[in-house]
């Protein structure tokens, strides 16, 4: 079926070590994010497995077999790629087509499969359109039926939704879990927003700079992040990071402190700040509060907090949910 | 794409062109700078000896060089400042929404795509002719002395005539340059309180100041070599009034039948163009980068 | 050139045809697997390769002159098509390589990938996605190469006498009034331009992109 499994790959551009030594395993049906910041190699990681790149060292395993020498098309993988890369000049019937046609399935075969894929993705009434005549979201469809009609073991996702306006990108992000859900095959999914990892992945990789920093699944990460790097990435707002004496206090070099951990208080706490911006949702109540010695503290509470840029409040932080942190970053 | 067996592909794919380009370049230079040092005449061949800078001292003697030189220089300057000028009056003009835009367009632009030996006789014969011309014609209505253009100002009618042909090439290119202004920034400029004039001389001519540099560098490496126009017009006369380097050249070669005279003018027009290039060659590089 | 040559007009407008097209299609079969490889498969050294081709547009004709026309005299080529349509194909071709490079460039990498990742075999590549996607590009370039090889007007002078005279050089034989002189320079001169100022129409925009080398779209 569809499980992957990385041996040792390692991917340079001349003496520039993209990717120095990765190994990874990946079940079948799983829903993999590879995230990370810009250039933390994760695009490379995929083309690798999808065969798009040479790998330079190291074995790319498919169903236990060997694909490392194989060419992409062989590997059994359909790709969605950031710019969707649909062909111009067909209509979306041939473009979703164009992979059986490929294969040299015959003409009502093709027809079926493209009608069906059609029918899941809401494409039945666009099919005779060109690209150029489709909206953004619909033009990720299609790409996305172009990769479905192969049944293919695994799907890549290089980054698909970054080219979409927020409210798409959510709509998309909730197509695309449940067609995972539909379909059951292996989905690998790259992306730099942690938000679309938290939400869609059974597990996740937190990469940087071609090293895996952690492994895990969405919740695993949030609760026990292995190191600084993991902790701050995932999570929003962002965790506030605390050393010196402050940390010290709590027995570690560095301490994590995520937003929602706090109590809030305008009468008394464990540290007294004043309120640089309040961000105030309805649901929830952002706070960026300026606290003498420790700096900036980023805080988040359900519901209404009423106060105003000036104002003084006290924080307290969850002693239950600190993340301490060593002098190397390391989860303590 | 990335994947290794395509680069050696891609070395086979370019060699024909690269190969046959050098040729090109590397042969009949070589001789040219070869001949450029010989005394050599085609009507008496087998007479060819060396001759040192012989050559080049004649040319750079004869007073028709020099003449050659100037018009030249004249003919390259006077045809860039008409046509960049009115290419610009052109552009701003053709970028107005008006009834027609297609049709002003296609006459605008006809002329580039007329060939140099039809327009130049057209010029010649039914413009610029003292007896039937249609100048002549329009001098004795309006009362004045018909000019034989291409005699008494044989230079300045032969740029008219070049520019003729040079000012849709330079319009075309300024009107795509326009058109690539992003309208938000010309109403930028409007709520920041810019009048027409200030927008032209602040917005608008700063965003075709490299498409003008393009203009003027390309322009200049074909009037360098202008040939048919004075060819079938003037034939460089009277006396070397209208000959420009090329055509200089060109006499030397095909009518003087000196190779070596010839090839020396032809190394020195290298040079010259060498200089523009330079310059061009740079510009476009850079614009690669991005 | 003698008078009885100039009734023979047609000869001469066969003659501007068979150049411009054939210099046309030769340079284009060389040019394009070039400019295929720059833009598909970029070394370091591609960038340069690219200015040096243009730097050999920038040779002024009359450098190169003589020795053309001795090697011409020489291997018989003098006044003959297939020396003009040689000729015609070295001057254009940097243009050619340059207008493809161009347009070849805009050809997203992506979509390249997802034929491949599609099955598509470099041959099925070429025909279904590659091919239909070049075409405008070389059909511009076809047309804009074979104006230029249409209205080129030193090398046809220098190099015909009447045999392989294009209409260039055909017209220019014209330079003295005698005879229906306006009616038949009318008549010749319309039927040089006509063609290629409605080719010119088709390709102005490209006509920008090919003469400056890409540096204006």
């Amino acid at each position: 079926m569809g499980s992957i499994r990385l041996e040792n790959v390692s991917k340079h551009f001349g003496e520039h070590a993209v990717i120095p030594s990765i190994d990874l395993e990946i079940n079948d049906g799983e829903f993999v994010v590879f995230v990370g910041p810009s250039g933390c190699g994760k695009s490379t990681l995929l083309r690798l497995i999808a065969g798009l790149e040479d790998v330079t060292g190291g074995r790319i395993l498919i169903d236990g077999d060997d694909a490392t020498a194989k060419p992409p098309a062989k590997r059994g993988l359909a790709m969605v790629f950031q710019s969707y890369a649909l062909y111009p000049h067909m209509s979306v019937r041939s473009n979703i087509g164009f992979p059986l046609k490929m294969a040299n399935l015959d003409k009502a075969e093709i027809d079926r499969k493209v009608n069906d894929a059609a029918a899941i993705l809401n494409l039945t009434d666009y099919l005779e359109r060109k690209p150029r005549a489709l909206s953004g979201g619909q033009r990720q469809r299609v790409a996305i039926g172009r990769a479905i009609v192969r049944s293919p073991e695994c799907f890549l996702f290089d980054e698909p939704l970054s080219n979409l306006d927020a409210a798409l990108r959510v709509n998309m992000r909730l197509e695309i879990s449940e067609l995972h859900q539909q379909l059951g095959a292996t989905s690998i999914y790259v992306t730099h927003d942690q938000v679309e990892a938290m939400t869609m992945a059974d597990k996740i990789v937190v990469l940087r700079a071609g090293n895996i920093e952690q492994v895990g699944s969405p919740l695993e990460l949030y609760r026990s992040p292995a190191n600084l790097f993991v902790a701050g990435f995932i999570g929003s707002p962002k965790m506030n990071f605390i050393d010196g004496k402050a940390a010290e206090e709590f027995g570690a070099h560095t301490i994590g402190i995520r937003p929602e951990h706090v109590a809030l208080s305008t009468e008394s706490g464990k540290w007294m700040g004043k309120v640089a911006v309040s961000e105030h949702l309805g649901s929830d109540t952002f706070l960026h509060v300026d606290v003498p010695e420790l700096g900036h503290i980023t805080t988040r509470t359900d519901g209404e907090f009423p106060v105003r840029h000036g104002d003084t409040v006290f924080i307290s932080p969850d002693p239950e949910r600190l993340y301490r942190f060593n002098a190397d970053g390391l989860a303590a | 794409m990335a994947t290794t067996h395509t680069h050696s592909a891609a070395r086979l794919m370019m060699a024909p062109s690269v190969i046959l380009l050098l040729l090109w370049m590397i042969v009949p230079l070589s001789m040219t700078v070869y001949f450029s040092f010989l005394r050599y005449n085609l009507l008496m061949p087998g007479t060819e000896s060396f001759a040192g800078f012989m050559n080049y001292r004649f040319f750079l003697t004869d007073p028709a060089f020099f003449q050659a030189i100037g018009n030249t220089l004249i003919l390259v300057g006077g045809v860039l400042f008409a046509t960049v000028a009115g290419g610009i009056a052109l552009a701003l003009l053709l970028n107005q929404p008006m009834f027609g835009q297609g049709i002003v367009r296609i006459l605008v632009i006809a002329p580039f795509f007329v060939m140099p030996t039809v327009s130049a006789l057209v010029w010649k014969n039914m413009l610029m002719n003292p007896v039937n011309g249609l100048f002549a014609s329009l001098a004795r209505f309006l009362g004045f002395q018909p000019i034989d253009f291409l005699s008494s100002i044989p230079l300045t009618s032969i740029s008219l005539i070049v520019a003729w042909q040079w000012l849709p090439f330079a319009t075309l290119i300024l009107l795509t340059a326009l058109q690539s202004l992003s309208e938000e920034q010309n109403e930028a400029a409007e709520m920041d309180g810019a009048n027409a004039w200030n927008r032209l001389i602040y917005i608008i001519l700063p965003h075709m100041a490299r498409a003008i540099t393009v203009v003027v560098l390309i322009e200049t490496i074909f009037l360098l070599s202008v040939f048919a126009e004075i060819l079938v017009t003037t034939n460089g006369g009277p006396g070397t009034e209208s000959t420009n380097l090329t055509y200089l050249v060109y006499m030397q070669a095909l009518l003087q039948f000196d190779v070596g005279g010839a090839s020396a003018g032809g190394i020195i027009a290298v040079i010259l163009a060498n200089i523009v290039a330079i310059f061009l060659v740079r510009m476009i590089g850079k614009n690669l980068e991005d | 050139m003698e008078v009885q040559a100039r009734s023979n007009y047609f000869h001469h407008f066969w003659n501007s045809v068979a150049i411009s097209l054939g210099s046309t299609v030769i340079g284009l079969l060389i040019a394009v697997p070039a400019a295929w490889a720059m833009a598909f498969s970029p070394t370091k050294r591609t960038k340069d390769i690219l200015l040096w081709m243009l730097s050999t547009k920038m040779l002024p004709a009359v450098g190169v002159l003589v020795p053309i026309y001795i090697i011409f005299r020489d291997l018989g080529l003098l006044d003959t098509r297939i020396g003009l349509i040689i000729i015609m194909m070295l001057i254009n071709l940097p243009i050619m390589v340059w207008m493809l490079y161009t347009y070849f460039k805009e050809i997203p990498g992506e979509i390249l990938e997802a034929a491949r990742m599609d099955g598509a075999t470099l041959g099925k590549e070429l025909v279904y996605v590659l091919t239909p996607m070049a075409i405008p590009g070389i059909a511009s370039t076809l047309l804009l190469n074979i104006i230029l090889a249409w209205n080129e007007a030193f090398w046809t002078l220098n190099l015909t006498a009447s045999k392989a005279a294009p209409l260039t050089a055909f017209i220019a034989s014209y330079s003295s009034p005698e005879g229906l002189f306006y009616a038949k320079l009318s008549a010749a001169s319309t039927m040089a331009i006509a063609p290629i100022v409605i080719l010119g129409w088709f390709s102005q925009k490209q006509l920008v992109r090919g003469l400056t080398f890409g540096a204006v779209k």
